[in-house]
């Protein structure tokens, strides 16, 4: 069989379970309501939202940057990544259970933001949580082809539209069940893979040699990869990139619908809680940690520098098809493609959720019955898709870790407005406007008037995240509004919410 | 950082994923049998 047949029998077959399961659930579960569709009835155990959570959260950068980060910075690099992904979903676990408990059948962050807020200030945070999730889903479906085009030799574009489509499919057809159900599958995929090939690739290269190689890296000017800190975990370089990588989760995090829906889907609050913290601290952390060690080990004892590999993004695929061969490559494919298709698809399921309960009955048909909203999400789902893929398709050779380093300073922005409007009964509406514009503009003109790119992203993406929290905090004590929060528990959506 | 500490800190990595996983593992596969179960029977009781 040739390279590229090979890779086209993966994705064919790995797309055709996936639609299966789609179908299946769609005949055992009918999305016979809004509630159905967007939030999977609302009764979810913990180890399957566990499961989703982990999944959803291994991006394809997980695998590739925390790679890139164990290139960059050594030995703390792919910690640094991991502490800093993992902070927000520490911050979004209290979030998530404070808006389950003053707002009880709220699906969508934008429900409370319009109930809290008012309805412009919605309608900004939509606009920035749809783009954050397009943004998000191009990011999965170019990782997804590079993978494919580099191990198989398969063709970018065709690769990066089809599998939009595909993660795209399986939510219209199926909903967030579909996405959360789907995971389990793509979990256990990808827990095979690491299994296998990990152990396997840290005997090939040899812990010693990685661990030489880093040392001659920190202690030999003439290594292609000196770094006198490559063996310093607590390396001034890679904190910075760490508190970055904070900053740049924050909006991934609490501006995806994806993972509200998740928590609404939760048969209770302990379940929620619980599902999240062994999902992310517990299973999704020590992930990036792996990669950044092993495929940045396995460069430093190769001594192969970010120049030689096609896109400095390559190093990950590079050292699996190097240590491991063709099967290696493969299962890097795999990897990469559930890693994908999950984010994708839970992002995807956000994005159906907030058009179906938020734009739709708003804007369109004020007299929609739930069944009309229902096949609008599913349309907009699949509509969604082919735009991720079209863009995705003009991406070719740009850098994952830049885009996603200078989209910190586009989404953390608007974070500070929704954690503390979920506590604070003083934080009024003109204040939480003012903190994003002003959050927004101090982080792009950070970003863009320093000319040292060695901290320009670094000083952008703290000043959209500080920014905002210390307006806010300071305008706090001055403040005469005093929101009802009673008002959010009578909240009554425009749909059966089964509780 | 020493070579024992370096060897060290990857094992528990490892270890500390790999227990992570096999418990979402066990508990998921378990929770989907019992929730098509569920479904079997409610839709055998309206039958």
């Amino acid at each position: 069989m040739s390279t590229a047949a090979a890779g086209y029998l993966i994705f064919c077959v790995f797309g055709a379970v996936l639609l299966f399961i789609a179908w299946f659930l769609n005949k055992r579960f009918p999305l016979d309501s809004v509630d159905e569709l967007v939030a999977a009835g609302r009764r979810v155990p913990f180890g399957i939202i566990s499961a989703s959570v982990f999944t959803a959260w291994v991006w394809t950068g997980t695998i590739m940057g925390a790679s890139e980060a164990g290139i960059w910075f050594g030995v703390s690099g792919g910690f640094n990544y991991g502490w800093g992904a993992i902070v927000p979903f520490v911050i979004f676990i209290p979030v998530a259970l404070r808006l389950r408990k003053v707002m009880p059948r709220t699906t969508t962050f934008i429900e409370f933001i319009r109930e809290r807020f008012g309805e412009r200030l919605a309608n900004l945070f939509f606009a920035f949580g749809v783009a954050l999730v397009l943004y998000v889903c191009v990011m999965q479906s170019v990782g997804i082809a590079y993978a494919f085009q580099y191990a198989f030799g398969m063709n970018y574009k065709l690769v990066a539209f089809v599998s939009a489509v595909l993660f795209a499919g399986y939510i219209a057809v199926a909903g967030l069940r579909g996405s959360i159900f789907n995971s389990v599958f793509q979990f256990l995929v990808i827990m095979l893979v690491v299994f296998i090939t990990v152990p396997l690739l840290i005997r090939e290269i040899g812990l010693e040699n990685m661990y030489n190689g880093l040392l001659d890296a920190q202690s030999n000017p003439a290594n292609p990869n000196y770094n006198p800190e490559a063996l310093n975990f607590f390396g001034a370089a890679g904190l910075r990139y760490g508190f970055s990588a904070v900053v740049v989760a924050m909006g991934q995090v609490l501006l995806s619908q994806g993972y509200y829906s998740t928590a609404a889907s939760a048969a209770n609050s302990r379940s929620l809680m619980w599902a999240y913290l062994v999902g992310t601290i517990l299973a999704w952390l020590p992930i990036p940690i792996i990669f950044g060690n092993v495929v940045g080990g396995g460069v430093f004892a190769l001594r192969v520098t970010p120049e030689e590999l096609a896109v400095s993004t390559g190093a990950a695929p590079y050292i699996f098809s190097h240590f491991l061969g063709s099967y290696g490559a493969a299962a890097f494919v795999i990897l990469i493609f559930m890693a994908g298709l999950t984010t994708g698809g839970n992002g995807l399921a956000g994005v159906q959720a907030m058009f179906t309960i938020d734009f739709y009955k708003k804007y369109i048909n004020r007299q929609a019955e739930e069944k009309e909203q229902t096949r609008f999400g599913k349309r907009v789902t699949l509509l969604a898709g082919i735009i991720i893929g079209l863009c995705a398709m003009l991406l070719d050779g740009v850098s994952l870790l830049k885009l996603d380093i200078f989209s910190g300073i586009l989404f953390a922005a608007p974070t500070a407005a929704l954690i503390i409007g979920l506590w604070s009964p003083r934080l009024h509406t003109r204040a939480a406007f003012a903190s994003i514009f002003l959050g927004l503009a101090a982080g792009l003109a950070a970003y863009f008037a320093i000319s040292d790119d060695d901290i320009n992203w670094f000083v952008g993406n703290m000043l959209s995240l500080g920014v905002p929290f210390l307006l806010i905090l300071l305008s706090l004590p001055f403040s005469t509004s005093r929101f009802d929060f009673g008002k959010l528990k009578r909240y009554q959506p425009e749909h059966r919410v089964k509780m | 950082m020493s070579l024992s500490m370096y060897v060290f800190y990857n094992w528990l990595v490892f270890l500390w994923g790999g227990a992570g996983m096999l418990f979402i593992a066990v508990v998921s596969i378990r929770e989907i049998i019992g929730q098509l179960g569920m479904r079997r029977n409610r839709t055998g009781q309206e039958e």
